[in-house]
């Protein structure tokens, strides 16, 4: 997405990333050319060797209390595609998104060290310990925070282009296969999902919103990255088709939204993805 | 709450509301039709019994019952016949166990027989117990207009069961995720209404409510923050909930008056019914107070908005 984006000669002035979308919106702000690339390695090292690529011995080592492997692997990998040690290393200022586990809210990260905030952002439960921040207990930021437009929109936003890694829905004929694990996981994972209405809806009130959307199969497979690409640039696609306003409401619609009503004041344009571009995994 | 001491009875009731007569006028402040709506929360669902004894010494009567998971479970007893229906879930509460829902057996040995399954027990336990509970088999047998809330597990939907066999749809909307399985009706899957409207005040608004009052399952007592994976799983799955449970409770207050009957929050876990007779203590009389007040402080009728009982 991020690609498609720098080719249209979207830059941002500043970027809010929540979760993953933290490791992906600081990438793109470090200095240099080629960040894109460093981006792509990074993703196949977390598909190659990263506690996401066996989350099941991760689990097994976060049972055992012996983190200290996963953490390390965790930071090395984000250093991949994030080489950089503090926030005004940065071209453009990045706001992290992480959730404070005792008190249950956002924190918003935006100075400091970088690959700590990072490791905050994406501290999934289970897999990654919690870090530890100014005494406090972060896990990743989706757990408070489903699609963060009002935080870019309180730190000034005129308008919001939102890079969306797509819904919880599981395919139908895999429903019936979950095993007991992914049943928990698939149901927390909706809850996580369902926050995006009313976040989102607060705030198109008030500026534009681009929505770009992807429904690039479970968000817990980190397996194919060159498809997730792929998916990414046929979503962002979609920019292309965008009018030239600057009336506030809802360019795009998040995937699973579609039928939410809610939202339906809101929609000013249904943007249309690019067809998809032909690639070995295409179907 | 005060420094619980080691039995707790509630009181009786003040003078001035003895005065009142049999009943607490309180129907007076409420539009019609007046919805129950009965949260999600495993053992929790006990203190629902208490807040639904409180509610019996006012002169409210629900014209609906709406409910998710423990709250659908309760919800259909009182539903099934609201005369007898506070007492048969004196008894019902009474008994209640873990046994009861999930059957015997070690969690370990069911982690490894279990593992490729879609849960790690299975539902004949619970079956059995809601075979022996209720004498209707359909939703068209209860006396009162009864919904229970599940999640349809491929796409997150909140799907309210209302007609039909009653007892698919209550193990549906009390299939905890992971720990009972997924229910097949009408070629979808469904799980525990807890993964879409834990507390379904938005499904109670769409059926038509003109006033709400939500009986809650209470919180438990986090203690200390820490770092164990479990403990920050169950902490992070409770926020989730939580923040469901916001949302559901503001937007229904947009539209009608929707009254939260406090409840205790230093609750144990959510799978242990040891502590469910004092905890409802708690909460009959945190109710009891709460409508007191409301009964009190007027006799027009309440706009819109959200009306909650002071925390504990």
């Amino acid at each position: 997405m991020l690609d498609v984006l720098q080719e249209a000669g979207y830059v941002p002035d500043l970027s809010v990333g929540c979760s993953f979308g933290a490791l992906n919106a600081a990438a793109a702000a470090v200095p240099g050319t080629g960040q894109v690339a460093d981006l792509s390695d990074m993703w196949h090292a977390i598909a190659a060797d990263s506690p996401f690529s066996s989350p099941t011995q991760a689990i097994v080592r976060q049972l055992g209390r012996r983190t200290a492997k996963s953490t390390a692997e965790w930071r090395e990998t984000i250093a991949v595609g994030v080489p950089a040690a503090h926030f005004d290393e940065l071209t453009h200022p990045v706001h992290v998104v992480a959730s404070d586990l005792e008190a249950g809210e956002t924190t918003m990260l935006h100075g400091g060290s970088l690959p700590a905030a990072l490791a905050a952002a994406t501290a999934m439960p289970l897999i990654l310990p919690p870090v530890e921040h100014d005494k406090r207990l972060l896990v990743d930021g989706s757990f408070t925070e489903g699609m963060p437009v009002h935080r870019a929109l309180a730190l000034g936003a005129r308008s919001i282009v939102v890079l969306d890694v797509g819904g919880t829905t599981v395919p139908e004929p895999e429903v019936g296969d979950l095993r007991w694990w992914q049943v928990g996981a698939t149901a927390y994972s909706h809850l996580v999902r369902a926050q995006v209405g009313p976040d989102v809806t607060e705030s198109a009130s008030q500026v534009p919103i681009v929505v770009l959307s992807t429904d690039a199969g479970n968000i817990l497979d980190f397996s194919d990255p060159e498809a997730m690409f792929d998916a990414g640039r046929v979503a962002a696609g979609a920019i292309a088709s965008l009018a030239d306003t600057e009336e506030a409401g809802l360019y795009g619609i998040p995937v699973g939204f579609e039928e939410y009503p809610p939202f339906e004041p809101l929609v000013r344009q249904h943007l249309k993805p690019a067809a998809m571009p032909s690639s070995p995994q295409g179907e | 709450m005060p420094e619980a001491p080691a039995l707790y009875v509630p009181g009786p009731r003040d003078r001035n509301v003895r005065a009142l007569g049999a009943a607490l006028p309180l129907a007076r402040r409420l539009p019609t039709p007046v919805t129950f709506v009965m949260s999600g929360g495993g053992s929790h669902g006990a203190v629902q019994w208490s807040s639904l004894q409180a509610l019996s010494e006012t002169d409210i009567r629900p014209d609906s019952i709406i409910g998710t998971s423990a709250g659908a479970l309760s919800g259909s007893v009182y539903a099934e016949d609201p005369v007898c229906g506070l007492n048969r879930l004196s008894y019902v509460w009474a008994q209640m166990n873990e046994r009861y829902l999930v059957g015997d057996g070690s969690l370990t040995r069911k982690l490894i027989s279990n593992a490729r399954s879609s849960a790690l027990f299975d539902n004949d336990a619970e079956l059995q117990t809601l075979e022996s509970i209720y004498h209707a088999r359909s939703f068209e047998e209860l006396a009162l207009p009864f919904a229970a809330v599940a999640t349809d597990l491929a796409t997150g939907r909140a799907k309210v069961f209302d007609s039909g066999a009653l007892l698919p749809a209550l193990l549906a909307t009390s299939a905890i995720p992971g720990m009972l399985p997924p229910v097949r009706i009408d070629e979808r899957w469904y799980c525990d209404g807890l993964a879409s409207a834990n507390v379904p005040a938005i499904p109670a608004l769409e059926r038509g409510a003109g006033s709400l009052i939500v009986l809650d399952t209470g919180d438990r007592d986090w203690g200390s923050v820490s770092s164990a994976p479990t403990k920050v799983a169950t902490r992070v799955a409770a926020t989730l909930r939580d923040h469901s449970r916001n949302r559901q409770l503001k937007e229904a207050a947009k539209e009608v008056p929707v009254l939260v009957l406090p409840t205790p929050v230093d609750l144990g876990a959510t799978m242990d019914f040891s502590e469910s007779s004092r905890a409802g203590a708690h909460s009959y009389s945190m109710a009891r107070q709460y409508l007191t007040e409301m009964a009190l402080s007027g006799s027009s009728e309440l706009p819109p908005g959200l009306y909650r009982g002071a925390k504990s």
